[in-house]
């Protein structure tokens, strides 16, 4: 009980908490802020990834376009002969006055830019049906899902 | 005998600190302080970079859709100025202030750069590099590197061609 009234030392105490409680604060806002940051050097390569990938989309669209006007004349399947020359990855669909030019161009960052052209046969101009990225699948990893129990009613 | 000698009690006072003891927890407390200054001042630094980082991969997202739409009266677009023209490439300008609206060069606290290189032409369109980046006229203050590039972004564009807009 002696020590406990004695008053000494409070003063010491008050200090030493005061500064790791602000030690700790103050960390707590540096990882927080560094987590935000991460996040948006994410985002940003993101955005540069896609407009690369979309970059080599408008170069294979312009590379389509030449293609088909510089064959223009020939028929269908002689065109489809020249694109797979040009590019082994494309996809041709034929149907009845048009062809459907598709192709996926992939990036190392596991991302997927898929592109149509559709070339109308009838007036020879090339219209640009979907620029898109494709949505991957993924999965988190080590979080557990506890299964809801759901209640008919 | 009593000697007429005052007798003082307590000659040595032994409550307090000591010289030692002072030093010892001035500095502890010194340096508590001075690494909590500089967590707080780093912390500052990394929000200021991330909110510009964001601010500005926003802007140039905003400024490649306009091109694309070819929205050259519209805002972004229409406040920038031409700084260098040729038959082959052209460069833009704009800047802006704090609240990324457009500013003075006075007020100014962020500058973006648009460079078009043209490569090809197929009838009215054309295929272009473009490269758009964001610089920071003011250093960060943790770090003294002087107009740091903020982002930057390089695409190519298959767009109508746009000679008239910058009068190539």
């Amino acid at each position: 009980m002696r020590y406990i009234k004695n008053k000494k030392g409070s003063s010491s105490i008050l200090v030493v908490v005061t500064f790791t409680m602000l030690v700790i604060f103050s960390l707590l806002v540096m990882i927080s802020s560094y987590s935000d940051y991460k996040l948006a050097q994410k985002n940003s390569e993101n955005t540069e990834a896609y407009y690369k990938l979309s970059g080599q989309a408008n170069e294979f669209w312009y590379d389509i376009e030449s293609i088909i006007s510089n064959n223009s004349s020939k028929n269908p399947e002689e065109i489809i002969k020249e694109l797979y020359k040009y590019d082994s990855s494309v996809f041709v669909e034929i149907n009845d006055n048009s062809l459907v030019i598709s192709r996926t161009f992939f990036n190392n960052k596991n991302k997927e830019l898929y592109i149509e052209l559709l070339y109308n046969k009838n007036n020879k101009e090339i219209q640009l049906l979907a620029l898109k990225e494709i949505p991957k699948e993924f999965e988190y990893e080590d979080i557990d899902f506890e299964d809801v129990e759901v209640i008919n009613q | 005998m009593n000697l007429p000698i005052k007798k003082t009690k307590n000659v040595l006072n032994t409550k307090g600190f000591t010289i030692a003891e002072l030093i010892i927890s001035v500095g502890t407390l010194a340096i508590l302080g001075v690494l909590i200054l500089l967590f707080f001042m780093s912390s500052k630094d990394v929000g200021l970079r991330t909110k510009d980082l964001d601010n500005s991969v926003y802007h140039i997202n905003n400024i490649v859709e306009s091109i694309k739409s070819n929205s050259w009266s519209q805002e972004p677009l229409n406040n920038f100025e031409l700084l260098s023209t040729s038959s082959e490439a052209a460069s833009l300008t704009s800047v802006y202030d704090e609240n990324w609206s457009y500013a003075d060069e006075k007020e100014a606290l962020f500058r973006t750069n648009i460079t078009f290189k043209k490569r090809n032409e197929y009838k009215n369109k054309a295929l272009y590099d473009v490269s758009i980046e964001v610089i920071r006229l003011e250093n960060y203050f943790r770090s003294d590197e002087a107009y740091p590039v903020i982002h930057t972004i390089e695409t190519i564009l298959y767009i109508p061609n746009i000679d008239e807009e910058l009068i190539l």
